[in-house]
This record gives C-alpha cells, sequence and structure tokens, in this order.
C-alpha cells in the first residue's frame, strides 16, 4: 500500500518510516510515555481524562471512548475483556488498514492504556480475514510487546497488571464489524448481532463485561495520556477534537488517506486528493463510508465532523469520501450499494432481510428500465420501515443511502423510469 | 419505598424482576401481536412485530426482548405502530408466492395475524416461486415456501428437545432454514419428538398424519402406552379412528412434549393384522370362536387341571402394558379362585432387581424421586440407562438440565448419546458395576466427602462399610470394571463435591447376576452423599414399560399380594381375603424364570400369558419355546398373533392402550388415567372385562361395571399405599403413591424425613463375576438394549412407520474389532453364545468399547434371545440380559484355511 503524504496531525507522522513498527523505534519517538503516565494513575483518573478529551470512537457511531470505558462494571470479580475492532469492511473506510500496518505499536499501546482504565485481562484484535498484511503486523507487534514484558503478567513492572492480548483473524461479513455480531463471531459461532441490552459493558466476550473499540480509536489514546487533553482538544472542533484519517476514493486525482483535524472543510479534504478527476463537475460526496446519506456541491463548504455532517442529514462515519462526478448514474450507485447490503444483512429481522432485497430488486429494475411509480414509493416506504426497528444498526446502514440518493437525486430515477433506459453511458465506474 | 410501576395503553403496572413489556402486557391482559416469540420459548427477536411505543424514545422497542422497567410509559397499539406491523406482515408475506397462506380462513398463528390485519395479498410485486417440499421423512414434512424465517423451530429443537438439528444457512434473503450439514428431515439428527412442529407458526414444519387436515370430532386425555414415563396425550380421532395424537400442553409429566413413538407410532392401532375374534385351537389351526364359546372352553380346561393336577399347576404372566385394573383382577382370579401364587409379570425379567434393592435398603421397591428431581438436580448420575433413547422425554430433560449447568456422570459400557454431554464418562465392563460402586464409596468415605449427619440420623452400617471399603484396592476395582482409577477418582470427587445427587438408573444395573447387589451398592452412593428424600435428588429408576411399575404394585408377584403385601403373612392374607370372600394360598409362587423351567418340566401345565411375548423376550429362546409347547393350556390375550400366541391353544384379542379405561402407574409412582380415546376393533375387549367374565365363569361373582369399581377395590385391599387413589381424584394428572387417605395429596419424594424402613441399610458386598465373563472360545461381551424408534419385541413399533425409521436389529461392534474380525459395516455376522446363534448385520461403530458388541431384541428374526442365556439373579430371578459371552464369525472365518 502506498503512504499517502501525512497532512498535519500527529497519528500517521511516523508512517513513512518502516521502523516506526517496531518497539525501539516507537520507543524512540515517543512511544510508551502514554501508557507510563496512565500507569502513575488511578484506573478512575485515566477515565476521566479520556472522558474529558472528548475522543469520539472512530468505528461509525461517534460515542465518547471515554464515557464507554466508564461503563465497564467495577465491582465484578468476573474477568474484564477488551475488543478491538479491526474488522473494517465498510466500503470506502481504509483507515484502519493503514494504522495496522504502519502504526501497530499505537493501537498496542492504546489497549493497553484502555486495559489498565477498565481493569481488564483480556484483549481480543478482531480483524478481517482479507487483511493479512495487518494481521501479521499485529502478531509480530504483539510477539515483541511479550518478548519485552510490554503484555502478559505485570506489565511494565506493575504488579497485578496483567493483560493478555490475542490477535484473532475474521472470518468475513461486514456484519462481524457490528460489535455484538463481532463477538458473536469471536465466540466461533454464526457472526449474527445480538439484542441488546444486554449490552457488552454487562453481556460482552464470552458472556464477559466487555468494550469494543475500533482500532483507530485506540491508536489516539496514547497521545492524550501523553501529551495532555488540552493539546489534544487543540486538533479538531469542540465536539469532535483531534484528527482523523480521511479515506477520499472515486473521481477524484490522487486518491488516498489524509491525516487531518475533524471539521476540516470538505472541499480542502477533496482538494489534498488532488480534486475531482480531469477538471470534472462534482456530482456528489458520501462523507463516511458507503453506509452514509449522500451530500451535493452545495455542501462542499461543510465542516468534516459529525456535528456539521449532521445538519445535512448525514453522518462522519468512518471518515471515507467517496466522490462521485458529473458522469455518474445515481441509480447505479443505488444498484451496487443496494447489493452490497442485500448481501450482508445477517437476515434476522424482518425489515433488514427482506427490505434490503427488495430494494435491491427495485433499484435493478429501475436502472434496467423496467421501473415504474409503484417502485419509487416502494423505495420510499421500504427504507422507512427499516431505519431504527431492527436488533442493530445494519437496517439504519442499509436503508440511509438509499434515502439520500432519493431525496438529493430523485431525477435520476425518474429519468430511468421515463425514457425505460439508464441515461448514462455504460462506461461508468465507482 | 417507593412503588415501582410503569404504564402500559394507559394501565398501571406493578414491575415484576426481569420481566418483559411482553411478558407484564400479557399479565394485564393486553395482547401484542409476535410471530417469532413462541409461548414457551425465548425470544428471538427477529420479527419485530411485537415493537411497542415508549415514551421518551424515538425507535419503537420489542416488547419480546426489553425488560420493563420502572417509569416506562408504554403504548402497544397506536396508528403508528399498527400500521408498522401491517407492513412487516406485508414483507414478510412478499418472501411467498401467492396463495401460501390463507387469510380468508386461517389456519395457522401467521394466517391469524394476516386475517387480523386484513393482508390477503402481499403489496409487492414479481415474488418467490415456491420451493421444493422435503417428505424424506415417515412423519414430518417441511415446506420451505412456508417457512418465514422466525427461527421457533430452531430454539424448540434446542431448548426443549436438545436436538439442535436446525441451523439458518447463508444471510440475508438467502437465508434458509436447513439441517445443518445434513440433506433431508430423514438424513438429520431428528428423533422426530414433535417440538418444532408444534410450534411453527406457518405450518412450514408439520407432521404427515395431519396434513390431510381430517378434522378431528373428538379428543381424549390419555395416558401414552409405551414407556415407563408416562406421558399425557392427548388423541384426536374422528369416526372412531385415530386421526393425530400429541402432548397435553399442561401436564406435569411432559408439559407437551413427546418421543416419536408415542406422537407418531400409532398406526398399530388399525393394523390389518390385529386380532379381532377369540380364536382356538383345532388340531394346527386357530380358527375363530365367539366370547362365550372361548371363555366357556377356557374356564372349563381351567377347573380341569386344577382339579387333576392341582392349582399349582397353573400360573399367570400379566401384561405390563395393561392397566392396573386388569393386572389386579387377574392376580385375584389366580389367588382367590384358582388357589396359586404362580403369579409374575414383565417387572421379573428386568427391575426385579432394583425393586428388591430397593426395598431391601429403603424401604419400598419404587423411585424415592420424581421426574420434576431433574430440574432440580445439581448432579445427575446416570447408571445403566441410556434416557434418550429408551425414555426420550425423560431423557431430553436430563439433557436441558446438563446444558443448563448441572454435573452429568455417565456410568455405562456404551458412549449413550448423553455421554457426550457427561462431565465424567465411565465406560464400565458390563456386569461389573459393583466393583466400580464400591470404589466409588471408598474415595468418598476415605476423601471425607460424605454426609455425616444423614448417615448418624438416618443410616445403618456405616462403620462397616468403612471396615469394608478398607479392604478394597482402588487398582484392583478400577482393573475389574475396565475403567481407568484416576476416571472413577474424578467422578466420585464430583459426586462428594456436588451431590447430593439423582441417581438414574435402568436395567443395565438390573439384569445382571449381580442385578440386585449392583442396585444396592448404588444406594450406598446415595445415601453416602446423602441424596435419598432430598429435593433434586434421590433414586430413579426408570421403569420400562407403561405398566411395569403398576403391575408389580397390583401384586402381580409370587410373593405379594396387591401393594406389597406379603402372602405368608397371615394377617395379609386374612383381611384380603375377607374383602375378596376368598382364601389366599400362603405359599409363594414362582417367578417368570421358574414358571417356564416349571413349564418345561411338565410342572406346570397351564398358562395365562397377558400381553407379553415371551418367545421373543424371554433370555434363552430355545428353551422358552420348548416350555411352551409343553403346556396343555395356553392361554394369550394379545393384540396381534405373536410368536408366543402361535404357541396358545386360545388367544384372545384384546384391547389396546389407547382403547381402555383403567389407570397407569408411570416410574415415578404416579397413578394416571387411561381413557379409551377410539372403540377396540372388532370384538376385542378390555383385558379387565376378560378377566372379570372368566372369573365369574369360573364361579365368582364379580359385579364390577368399569374400571373406576375396580381402583375402589384396589384402595380398599391396599389402604396404605393406595387408600386415596379414586378416579375421581386423578384428574389430569393423577396422583403419586403412596397416598393413604382422601385427603392426601400424593407423594412427591419417599423417604424425605426417614426411610419407609425406619433407617436406610448400606450393604458390604463385593463383585462376583458373571460365568459369562471368561467363557473359553467366546471372546466378546454382549449386551442387549433397545433403541430409539423401537419399543420392546416392536409388536407395536413394527407395524408404523417407525420401521422406515429403523428397519432392522443391527449388531454393534467396535471398529478395531471389525477390522480384526474382517467385518465390514452393513455385512452379515453369525454371532454365537453358549446357548444359541443367530445372524445379523453388523454395524461398526464407536459407541461400544472393543470387547463388546450390542444388539437390539425389536425384530423376532434377529432371534437375540436366541444367545441369551440361563444365568440369573439369585436374589431376584432377574435374567441376565446385559451380559453374555459371545463369539462371531464372518463369511471368511468360516472358510477352511487355504
Ligand atoms: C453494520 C455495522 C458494521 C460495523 N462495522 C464496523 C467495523 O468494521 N469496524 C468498526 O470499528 N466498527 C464497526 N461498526 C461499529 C461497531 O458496532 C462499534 O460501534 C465500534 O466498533 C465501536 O468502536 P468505537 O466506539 O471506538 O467507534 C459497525 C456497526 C454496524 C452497525
Ligand atoms: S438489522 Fe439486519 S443485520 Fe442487524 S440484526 Fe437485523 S437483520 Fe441482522
Ligand atoms: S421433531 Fe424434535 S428433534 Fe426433530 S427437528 Fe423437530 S424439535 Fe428437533
Ligand atoms: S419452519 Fe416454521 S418455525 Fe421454523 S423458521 Fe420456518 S416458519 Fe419458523
Ligand atoms: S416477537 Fe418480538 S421480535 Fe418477534
Amino acid at each position: 500500500m502506498i503512504i499517502v503524504p501525512y497532512v498535519t496531525g500527529y497519528l500517521s507522522e511516523h508512517y513513512a518510516d518502516d521502523d516506526f513498527r517496531t518497539l525501539s523505534a516507537y520507543k524512540a519517538k515517543g512511544g510508551f510515555e502514554g501508557l507510563k503516565k496512565a500507569l502513575a494513575m488511578e484506573p478512575e483518573e485515566v477515565v476521566e481524562i479520556m472522558k474529558s478529551a472528548g475522543l469520539r470512537g472512530r468505528g461509525g457511531a461517534g460515542f465518547n471512548a471515554g464515557m464507554k470505558w466508564s461503563f465497564m462494571p467495577k465491582d465484578t470479580d468476573r474477568p474484564k475483556v477488551l475488543v478491538c475492532n479491526g474488522d473494517e469492511s465498510e466500503p470506502g473506510s481504509f483507515k484502519d488498514r493503514l494504522i495496522m500496518e504502519r502504526g501497530p505499536l499505537q493501537i498496542l499501546e492504546g489497549i493497553l492504556i484502555a486495559a489498565w482504565a477498565v481493569g481488564a485481562s483480556k484483549a481480543f484484535i478482531y480483524i478481517r480475514g482479507e487483511y493479512k498484511e495487518p494481521i501479521r503486523c499485529l502478531e509480530a507487534a504483539v510477539k515483541e510487546l511479550y518478548g519485552a514484558r510490554l503484555c502478559g503478567e505485570n506489565v511494565m513492572g506493575k504488579k497485578g497488571f496483567n493483560i493478555d492480548i490475542v490477535v484473532h483473524s475474521g472470518a468475513g461479513a461486514y456484519i462481524c464489524g457490528e460489535e455484538t455480531g463481532l463477538l458473536e463471531s469471536l465466540e466461533g459461532k454464526k457472526g449474527q448481532p445480538r439484542k441488546k441490552p444486554p449490552f457488552p459493558a454487562q453481556f460482552g466476550a464470552f458472556g464477559l463485561p466487555t468494550t469494543v473499540n475500533n482500532i483507530e480509536t485506540f491508536a489516539h489514546a496514547p497521545y492524550i495520556l501523553d501529551r495532555g487533553v488540552d493539546w489534544f482538544r487543540g486538533f479538531g472542533t469542540e465536539k469532535s477534537p483531534g484528527t482523523t484519517l480521511y479515506g477520499v476514493s472515486g473521481h477524484v486525482e490522487r486518491p488516498g488517506l489524509f491525516e487531518l483535524p475533524l471539521g476540516t472543510p470538505l472541499r480542502e479534504v477533496i482538494g489534498h486528493a488532488g480534486g475531482v478527476r480531469g477538471g470534472r463537475r462534482l456530482k456528489g460526496v458520501i462523507p463516511g463510508g458507503m453506509s452514509m446519506p449522500i451530500l451535493t456541491p452545495n455542501d462542499i463548504d461543510v465542516p468534516m465532523a459529525d456535528e456539521f455532517l449532521s445538519e445535512r442529514g448525514t453522518h462522519l462515519g468512518t471518515g471515507g469520501v467517496m466522490v462521485m462526478d458529473e458522469t455518474t448514474c445515481m441509480v447505479r450507485v443505488a444498484c451496487v450499494v443496494s447489493y452490497f447490503f442485500r448481501d450482508e444483512s445477517c437476515g434476522q429481522c424482518t425489515q433488514c432481510r427482506e427490505g434490503t432485497g427488495w430494494i435491491n430488486k427495485i433499484c435493478e429494475r429501475i436502472e434496467q428500465g423496467r421501473g415504474t411509480q409503484q417502485d419509487m414509493k416502494l423505495l420510499e416506504d421500504v427504507p422507512a420501515m427499516m431505519e431504527g426497528q431492527t436488533i442493530c444498526a445494519f437496517a439504519d446502514a442499509a436503508a440511509w443511502p438509499i434515502q439520500g440518493l432519493m431525496r438529493h437525486f430523485r431525477d435520476d430515477f425518474e429519468a430511468h423510469i421515463r425514457e425505460h433506459k439508464c441515461p448514462y453511458p455504460e462506461s461508468f465506474e465507482l | 419505598m417507593i412503588d415501582r410501576n410503569a404504564t402500559i395503553d394507559g394501565m398501571q403496572v406493578s414491575i415484576h424482576a426481569d420481566e418483559t413489556v411482553l411478558e407484564a402486557a400479557t399479565r394485564v391482559g393486553v395482547t401484542i401481536p409476535t410471530l417469532c416469540k413462541g409461548r414457551d420459548l425465548s425470544p428471538e427477536g427477529g420479527c419485530r412485530l411485537c415493537l411497542v411505543e415508549v415514551e421518551g424514545t424515538s425507535r419503537p422497542q420489542a416488547a419480546c426482548h426489553t425488560k420493563l422497567a420502572d417509569g416506562m410509559v408504554i403504548r402497544t397499539a397506536t396508528d403508528r405502530i399498527e400500521s408498522l406491523r401491517r407492513d412487516i406482515l406485508d414483507l414478510t408475506l412478499s418472501a411467498h408466492p401467492d396463495q401460501t397462506f390463507d387469510a380468508s380462513s386461517p389456519q395457522t398463528e401467521f394466517e391469524e395475524l394476516l386475517a387480523q390485519y386484513d393482508l390477503h395479498r402481499s403489496s409487492y410485486p414479481d415474488r418467490a416461486m415456491p420451493a421444493t417440499l422435503d417428505q424424506t421423512h415417515p412423519y414430518l414434512r417441511y415446506d420451505p415456501s412456508r417457512c418465514i424465517l422466525c427461527r421457533r423451530c430452531i430454539d424448540a429443537c434446542e431448548s426443549i428437545q436438545g436436538q439442535f438439528v436446525f441451523s439458518i444457512e447463508s444471510r440475508g434473503i438467502q437465508s434458509s432454514l436447513c439441517y445443518g450439514d445434513d440433506d433431508s428431515f430423514l438424513d438429520s439428527g431428528c428423533v422426530a419428538c414433535g417440538a418444532c412442529v408444534d410450534r411453527c407458526p406457518t405450518a412450514a414444519i408439520t407432521d404427515i398424519d395431519r396434513i390431510a387436515r381430517v378434522k378431528s370430532d373428538r379428543v381424549t386425555r390419555t395416558t401414552c402406552g409405551y414407556c415407563g414415563v408416562g406421558c399425557q396425550i392427548d388423541v384426536r380421532s374422528r369416526d372412531g379412528r385415530i386421526t393425530e395424537i400429541g402432548g397435553a400442553k399442561d401436564a406435569v409429566v411432559n408439559r407437551g412434549h413427546l418421543c416419536a413413538k408415542g406422537r407418531y407410532a400409532h398406526a398399530y392401532q388399525s393394523a390389518d393384522d390385529r386380532l379381532t375374534q377369540p380364536l382356538l385351537r383345532n388340531g394346527e389351526h386357530l380358527e375363530p370362536v365367539s366370547w362365550d364359546e372361548a371363555i366357556d372352553w377356557v374356564s372349563t380346561r381351567i377347573l380341569s387341571i386344577g382339579k387333576r393336577w392341582g392349582p399349582d399347576a397353573l400360573g399367570v404372566f400379566t401384561s405390563s402394558r395393561s392397566t392396573n385394573e386388569a393386572a389386579y383382577l387377574l392376580q385375584k382370579m389366580f389367588r382367590g379362585i384358582i388357589g396359586t401364587n404362580n403369579i409374575d409379570c414383565c417387572a421379573r425379567v428386568c427391575h426385579s432387581s432394583t425393586a428388591l434393592a430397593l426395598r431391601t435398603v429403603t424401604g419400598t421397591g419404587a423411585a424415592s424421586a420424581s421426574y420434576e428431581d431433574i430440574e432440580l438436580a445439581k448432579c445427575i448420575v446416570i447408571a445403566g440407562a441410556n434416557p434418550t433413547e429408551a425414555h426420550p422425554v425423560v431423557g431430553s430433560r436430563i439433557k436441558q438440565a446438563v446444558l443448563d449447568g448441572a454435573k452429568l456422570i455417565v456410568i455405562d459400557p456404551r458412549r449413550i448419546e448423553l455421554a457426550e454431554y457427561a462431565t465424567c464418562f465411565l465406560p464400565l465392563r458390563p456386569g461389573t458395576n459393583v466393583a466400580l460402586f464400591n470404589a466409588m464409596a471408598k474415595l468418598l468415605i476415605e476423601s471425607g466427602q460424605v454426609d455425616v449427619r444423614y448417615l448418624e440420623e438416618r443410616v445403618d452400617g456405616w462403620s462397616e462399610l468403612e471396615k469394608f471399603v478398607e479392604g478394597l484396592s482402588l487398582e484392583q476395582s478400577a482393573q475389574t470394571c475396565g475403567v481407568a482409577p484416576d476416571r472413577i477418582a474424578d467422578a466420585a470427587q464430583i459426586l462428594g463435591e456436588v451431590g447430593p445427587a439423582l441417581f438414574v438408573h435402568g436395567l443395565g444395573l438390573s439384569e445382571l447376576t449381580q442385578g440386585t447387589e449392583s442396585v444396592m451398592t448404588l444406594c450406598n452412593l446415595g445415601m453416602l452423599t446423602g441424596s435419598i428424600g432430598k429435593p433434586g435428588a434421590g433414586m430413579l429408576p426408570l421403569r420400562g414399560q407403561n405398566n411395569v411399575q403398576g403391575n408389580a404394585d397390583m401384586g402381580a408377584m409370587p410373593n405379594l399380594v396387591t401393594g406389597y403385601q406379603s402372602v405368608q403373612d397371615s394377617g395379609v392374607r386374612e383381611r384380603v381375603g375377607s374383602i375378596w370372600n376368598a382364601t389366599i394360598p400362603t405359599r409363594p409362587g414362582k417367578t417368570i424364570p421358574e414358571m417356564i423351567d416349571a413349564a418345561a418340566a411338565g410342572e406346570i401345565r397351564g398358562l395365562w400369558i397377558q400381553g407379553e411375548d415371551v418367545a421373543q423376550s424371554d433370555p434363552n429362546e430355545t428353551h422358552v419355546r420348548s416350555a411352551l409347547n409343553n403346556l396343555e393350556l395356553l392361554v394369550v390375550q394379545e393384540l396381534f398373533l405373536s410368536e408366543t400366541a402361535q404357541y396358545a391353544d386360545l388367544v384372545l384379542p384384546a384391547a389396546g392402550a389407547l382403547e381402555q379405561d383403567g389407570t397407569f402407574t408411570n416410574g415415578e409412582r404416579r397413578i394416571q388415567r387411561v381413557r379409551a380415546a377410539v372403540e377396540p376393533p372388532g370384538q376385542a375387549r378390555p383385558d379387565w372385562e376378560v378377566a372379570r367374565n372368566v372369573a365369574c365363569a369360573l364361579g365368582a361373582h364379580w359385579t364390577y361395571s368399569c374400571a373406576d369399581d375396580v381402583m375402589t377395590e384396589i384402595a380398599a385391599v391396599a389402604p396404605a399405599i393406595f387408600g386415596g387413589v379414586a378416579f375421581d381424584r386423578l384428574g389430569d394428572d393423577g396422583l403419586q403413591w403412596p397416598c393413604p387417605d382422601r385427603t392426601h395429596p400424593g407423594t412427591r419424594r419417599v423417604h424425605e424425613s426417614e426411610f419407609i424402613r425406619g433407617r436406610g441399610q448400606l450393604i458390604c458386598v463385593e463383585h462376583i463375576a458373571s460365568p459369562e465373563h471368561s467363557v473359553d472360545g467366546f471372546p466378546y461381551l454382549l449386551i442387549t438394549g433397545r433403541v430409539l424408534e423401537h419399543y420392546n419385541v416392536g409388536t407395536m413399533t413394527r407395524r408404523t412407520p417407525n420401521r422406515t425409521l429403523r428397519a432392522e436389529d443391527t449388531l454393534e461392534i467396535h471398529v478395531r474389532d471389525a477390522a480384526r474380525e474382517g467385518i465390514v459395516d452393513g455385512s452379515r455376522v453369525d454371532i454365537e453364545s453358549q446357548w444359541g446363534s443367530t445372524n445379523v448385520v453388523a454395524q461398526v461403530s464407536q459407541r461400544v468399547q472393543p470387547g463388546h458388541v450390542f444388539l437390539s431384541f425389536h425384530f423376532p428374526e434377529t432371534h437375540t434371545n436366541r444367545l441369551t442365556g440361563p444365568q440369573r439373579d439369585a436374589k431376584s430371578n432377574c435374567p441376565e440380559y446385559k451380559v453374555t459371552a459371545v463369539r462371531l464369525r464372518t463369511p471368511e472365518t468360516q472358510s477352511p484355511p487355504a
């Protein structure tokens, strides 16, 4: 993978350096200072610091990480578990992969800090099976940590601070990224989200109290502990502090990952990728991975942080920015999107199982010029009955992008129905 | 304290711990539609039909898996919610071809919902094509076109039967129900319990016999006529024919659950070869006669044999399949009118050792515990029993208890299904139980893991046992039973730490030369761990046939009259004799094996055999057949012309379990009603009526007009245990004896505060090898027993589609032995013991240990009991079915060396 220019921030500062993956180089760049400081504090203090830092989870939902850590039960003698979510299956997202390949020790240090903070004695890093290289990098890094007694028993000489880290290769399904689907898969079962409550903090991996965080979320933690809340809040916005790795793909000149503070305007993010390819006009942008509703050129100056995006009916998600130029047929986009969700629904919930099927069927029909006005109505009704009513948020993720496309690009759909064919040239690619 | 409550549709509802919104709503009478949540199943959460509005949350919540919490304000049927539900049903319907479901005359839960929401057609265009039916199974059918993927069947199969047959293949709209890795219902691990059928809301899974949808006009609640579990069944019928059988939902014994036999195997009832009229021998042939003729003939013959050879030249075997009332009247007839105690029942050849052992050490020869102790148990010991096959409904309850965390110790030569669930499995050599139980007793005593208080307060013989086990060597015992010493130690440790324990035992203990001792030494463990009489613990022998318990209770024993009263006790003879207006003979009679020997020797000249096929079921078949041949008079009451009936001089057509009134007593001492669901075919008659009529022909003045009258007399004859039993009190779930008076609620657990015999008795007895254990030239030990699909000699099950499920008996042999003997799976082998030989099909398996082979005895052509020999338990007279030395010959080993 080509390492795309580090722009501004801290996470990817040393990603160009191959050695950064080794313990000595990582330490030389200040690695494990954060953990050292954390271990000098009471666990509760670490949680408080994380809370006030306001680090939002980078797995898509943007929940305050410190807050999540504070949900772990305190007065229990059951072992506690951390799970690091490296499933990264959201189309348009590829940031976690870069972090795993270039900064595995950042993730591991973050996990150790979290383990101290919540009292976990076991951590699982669940990585999607196709990510062979990331798995290799993390396995190597974990091995090095054990060698240096930075994990295992009495970590960093701290009596009683015991934490085992296991790298687990996933078995390949988008739904295994949903945290409870992941837990089932980790336990060796079919990846199917669990009914909540109980939430993982009460009943998680193997029934034990569990915290699940994204790869990137963990990777930020060492910097917060080492450099302080104020420093961290110096990046990004009030509600979304810190940087993130925006992954820009689609119709741009130089697709890639760019570390920028949260809240960087969309125009600037796309600008770092060289702008829309071939000088064409922008048609739409999916701002945060395929499950997020689309933006239009009118939104080009929106600050890329969740609080601003949600005002425009979408979310930051995983920060995977998918750019589409004027040649794009939005019905074909709908086909691609709905095909993905149709294939990936776990199938437990009626609306999601049948709804994703119908949405895809209808989109294909419209794209092939066989659509009717009844189909347009179904494309409005079906997503509406999927949203917010199912066991997990997958159904929302499947409904939202269709709702966004219907809201902003209804004309494209109508044109297909009117002309009984797709008005765009065949050469389209997403 | 502040009252905590919530509101459902404007009603104040109190908060109960752990209650879901759905449960609370149901409690206050609010109905919330559900699809994936079955009445007695845990929530699946997928259908989303039960969504309700909860004030303060923007998203609707699923009532079936949301807990009701303080202050919740819930609305279950707002316009938004109702239209949402309709949309969901519409989406569900959208996955099925038109006309799959019929909302205009709803037959299923799903169709009722469609009707309720007025949904007759899905509004989605271009829908799916029908999928292919799976009709491979003789009883069950799966129609994927009707499956709405609610997953109830998956949960039912897992959480009720414990069979794990189903799973969901693929995901999203590709999802479909599948049988794990298997391709069809028939190939799957399904044991045909029907639990999934009863819970499927769409009839995607159905019983084949129910598809025709013959509307039944009658439902009869009665007791299953197969094994001794005594499940309650609802028998539906129309025009005198059985249409279907289902489990009675509220029954304490089975809670709606049944097995493949009870639920489905009823075709024998209307089989073409049922006996429909009395048949009298005329030379080589049996020829139809009228009942009057038959009764006249038989009473004359009985009287003349009695006069010529004395009453002890006559004897009777009562039937464990028949009712208490029939058994009672037959033994009364033989004792009171004919004047002999030659009365026995097939309990002799199964649990006589168990009954004798329990009686000796505890004071009563029946289970101390009840089935409900299974769920209460923390530790279950299964010894010499294979409940999931022979007592399936109890087997599944045990499995569920273990899945819920109970510890399980399995002691059996074979790797029975429950061994897979065991915390500790001890595959001992057949017939070495005494050595094993003694070793465990030694370990318990020597590690101090005994219930000292219980032993001091309630039990005799502790110090003797302590001294006795001191002299035993663990290594030597381990050697004897072929189990590693540390395995035995593991088992003893679990027992010591987790006990009191529930001891579930079967014929693998009883049918041995040391049968009685096997059970007594097991009782030692029961007493050392303070288990007998405690909740979730005690002794629970699994009785084989539906009414084998009842037959013994009724006095179908040579030494005991009704209610276990000794014929040698003059007080008993006087009291019972005065009720009967008869003289009861003093000398105990002969047991079944003794009667057969006596018949062979010409001492017994006339036998009445009620519903028992001794020519197939009793050991040493050749000997049995020659004994039958030797009789002057053989009367057989039967459903079919059985192997035994072919030797009869008079065959009387009997009514089956589904055709008569009376009671059966199950293995937990529960006396339950049997009610006729249909009329017997032709002139077949209930056994008790025949006994009454013959007795009258013999000169008695018996005036019983119904089974009820007989029970009234039984209560008077044995007041200590049946005094309070009467038909009007039996209701749906019967009464567990002892039940001494009409206000007594029956007895769940015997020996609760003290043993019936006063103090329990620990027994010191050494292991003695069976003569079959080391017979030169016969290197294998044969174990005989039953399989799930069939019942005993198969008279009933072989006449049902269970034959498709299993068409023959097979000889299980370990892979290593098979390889050595040159036996391949499915090939025919000659098997030979000192007593006889037969030829069977081999099934290469890992269920048996090397050196052991297993053979069932369900098919007459197998002649399993040509192999079993004359060995018996000296105390109980129970034959040794479980250990026979055999050798095997294949065509290769027979061919002369080149
Ligand atoms: C359908 C679905 C897929 C998801 N996939 C991922 C994923 O691949 N990686 C990830 O980190 N989080 C994923 N999530 C979010 C997780 O459920 C969870 O919120 C996250 O791992 C928590 O970490 P964070 O709080 O650090 O973001 C997914 C959620 C849903 C509903
Ligand atoms: S919403 Fe979809 S993915 Fe999530 S549990 Fe339901 S069916 Fe599965
Ligand atoms: S009939 Fe019983 S065993 Fe067979 S699939 Fe249904 S629930 Fe499972
Ligand atoms: S077969 Fe019946 S119970 Fe099983 S998933 Fe389908 S509809 Fe539900
Ligand atoms: S009944 Fe609650 S989700 Fe199906």
